[in-house]
């Protein structure tokens, strides 16, 4: 088998032509792709993370609010047993 | 026609009218060169939209020390191996996965003949086994092979989108019809090449 033999299969090789719609098609998913770019793009899990996570941080705040005046109150009656005591030690 | 391409490319994203004109001129030899690769319109047509998209993105990149032909040429070659790539690795799965449908019992992941719309009626015969061979070249012989004989560039834009030398391209073209030879000479019509 020479060149020609070979390469012959190819002669008058027409170029095939694309789908009509080819370029509607192309155009489209530049939009989506312009689409997506232009809108930040926040996934619900992410979301929810999120919020979940400012939940959190919400209840840690109260708890820790919460602690800290238990502790004044606390704080506050110790003082006021002491002194009780001291005013009523016997001698 | 690489000397009659401009030296830069406008910023499609603001010129729509420019972007149809370019697809214009170069959706043919995208879609062709992209189909002798993966030998399926439907694909064909999927990575040309690929080939597009991704002009459309980097016009503005593109640097203007090649031809906007050898530049969108590159980009189709690419995108066509890497689709063959794909299938290569898909098909290795396959064959440790299953090798027949277990519907049909048919060979999966082994694409189909191939006819080329654009083969004259008379030719057809012959072009399903040529194409069919050139599936099985090294990925350098055969774009050298589609880029000379079916897309019938020039030896040194084939050189050029291959970045490659003239000389380097010529070895590549004598192996390629070797190997092709040999592949038509040893044809079995009974068994798929």
């Amino acid at each position: 088998m020479n060149d020609d033999d070979l390469l012959d299969p190819l002669k008058g090789l027409q170029r095939a032509e694309p789908n009509l719609f080819l370029f509607t098609r192309i155009e489209a998913r530049l939009v989506n792709r312009i689409g997506q770019c232009g809108n930040v793009h926040v996934s619900p899990v992410a979301l929810r993370l999120t919020l979940a996570g400012l939940a959190l941080l919400s209840l840690i705040n109260v708890l820790a609010l919460r602690s800290q005046s238990d502790s004044t109150d606390r704080q506050t009656d110790t003082t006021d047993y002491q002194l009780s005591t001291a005013n009523y030690r016997l001698y | 026609m690489p000397s009659t391409d401009p030296a830069s490319l406008p910023d499609f994203r603001h010129d729509p009218a420019a972007f149809r004109a370019f697809y214009e001129r170069y959706k043919a030899r995208v879609f062709n060169t992209i189909l002798s690769y993966v030998q399926s319109r439907s694909e064909a047509e999927e990575l040309t939209q690929d080939v597009f998209v991704e002009v459309h993105q980097s016009a503005q990149r593109f640097a203007g020390n090649a031809a906007v032909s050898t530049w969108v040429y590159r980009i189709a070659v690419n995108r066509a191996l890497d689709f063959l790539r794909y299938q290569k690795r898909q098909k290795r799965f396959a064959v440790l996965k299953s090798l027949f449908s277990s519907e049909t019992g048919e060979l999966l992941h082994d694409p189909p003949d191939f006819d080329h719309p654009g083969v004259l009626l008379e030719r057809q015969d012959a072009a399903r086994r040529l194409f069919g061979a050139i599936r099985h070249l090294p990925e350098a012989q055969q774009t050298a092979f589609i880029l000379s004989y079916v897309e019938e560039l020039p030896q040194a834009e084939v050189a050029e989108v291959m970045g490659l030398s003239r000389k380097a391209v010529e070895s590549l073209l004598q192996r390629a019809k070797a190997n092709l030879r040999k592949r038509l000479e040893n044809w079995d019509p009974d068994r798929r090449n």
